[in-house]
């Protein structure tokens, strides 16, 4: 479907693009205000997680607040909205632990090793439209 | 805490995350050179984040929408402005995020004047309507590059 110059892109078409990024922003609303984090992450059974440590986004997911994720590729022109919920995954798959933390091997040891995950409520994503 | 980074400039490098902090002129001469932002706005209570082409009038942020949910979410309520940069051949990163409320630019002096600026749609069709966002607040974050960082402590050892 286009609309005013733009793909709407499917959920399995987003999903495939988030599938390829390892770099996104999450929204979350802290009091009033709306905040974003960006975040390293990987796809893990149709459901965006990733690392972090007891700060702003952990607590986010303690609470299973509603999020918005989002990344976008602006060379190749889309971007994928994610509306969710976060959880905290008590107990990560070895899939997800698999997830380099953001500083490599230079990440102080016992940090970033909480695991934080989005199920995806509604995903929605836009490519610009290539002309001629 | 404060340490010293390889161009001899102090850095604060907060010990929770391990992430340098960058103070106001940092923040602002990353957002100069930044080609994408994203806007944050919360509609029906959550939060929803889009990408935006920006430019900066001044220290403002200023950009161009529709009427459709982004001016909406502006008008209604606080807004994030976050920009962001990654290279992952040194594994380092930067973010800077600015809180505010938005205000419409009415006049059309301003609106002339703006429309000088560099700035192109992130997608097409009319966008009518500009936002300027003074930064209430900016912070901004970097993960400090490898081998680029020494602590004091380290600095102080023999």
């Amino acid at each position: 479907m286009t609309s005013r110059g733009l793909d709407l892109l499917g959920r399995e078409e987003c999903l495939n693009l988030l599938r390829t990024n390892s770099f996104g922003r999450v929204g979350m609303k802290i009091a009033d205000d709306p905040v974003i984090l960006p975040v390293f992450y990987a796809m893990v059974e149709d459901e965006v997680v990733f690392r972090t440590d007891p700060g702003t986004k952990l607590i986010a997911a303690v609470l299973e607040t509603r999020v918005a994720f989002e990344v976008d590729d602006r060379s190749d022109g889309w971007s994928v909205l994610v509306i969710g919920h976060s959880h905290e995954v008590r107990h990560p798959s070895p899939e997800m632990t698999a997830i380099p933390p953001p500083l490599g091997d230079r990440w102080p040891a016992g940090e970033r090793e909480r695991f934080v995950r989005i199920e995806i409520d509604r995903v929605t994503g836009r490519r610009l439209t290539r002309v001629g | 805490m404060t340490i010293v980074d390889n161009r001899g400039m102090d850095a604060l490098i907060n010990l929770r995350t391990g992430l340098e902090e960058l103070d106001r002129d940092e923040c602002m001469r990353l957002l100069a050179h930044a080609p994408l932002g994203r806007l944050a706005v919360i509609v029906s209570g959550y939060p929803l984040v889009f990408p935006v082409n920006f430019a900066l009038d001044g220290n403002a942020v200023v950009l161009r929408t529709d009427s459709g949910t982004k001016l909406y979410g502006a008008r209604n309520g606080p807004v994030a402005f976050e920009c962001d940069g990654v290279d992952s051949t040194y594994h380092t990163g930067w973010s800077v995020l600015i809180h505010t409320n938005a205000e419409e630019v009415h006049n059309p002096f301003e609106i002339a004047r703006l429309e000088r600026l560099p700035l192109g749609p992130w997608c097409p069709g009319p966008k009518p309507t500009w936002l300027r966002l003074r930064a209430a607040t900016i912070s901004g974050r970097r993960i400090p590059m490898h081998g680029c960082t020494n602590t004091q402590e380290d600095l102080q050892c023999p």
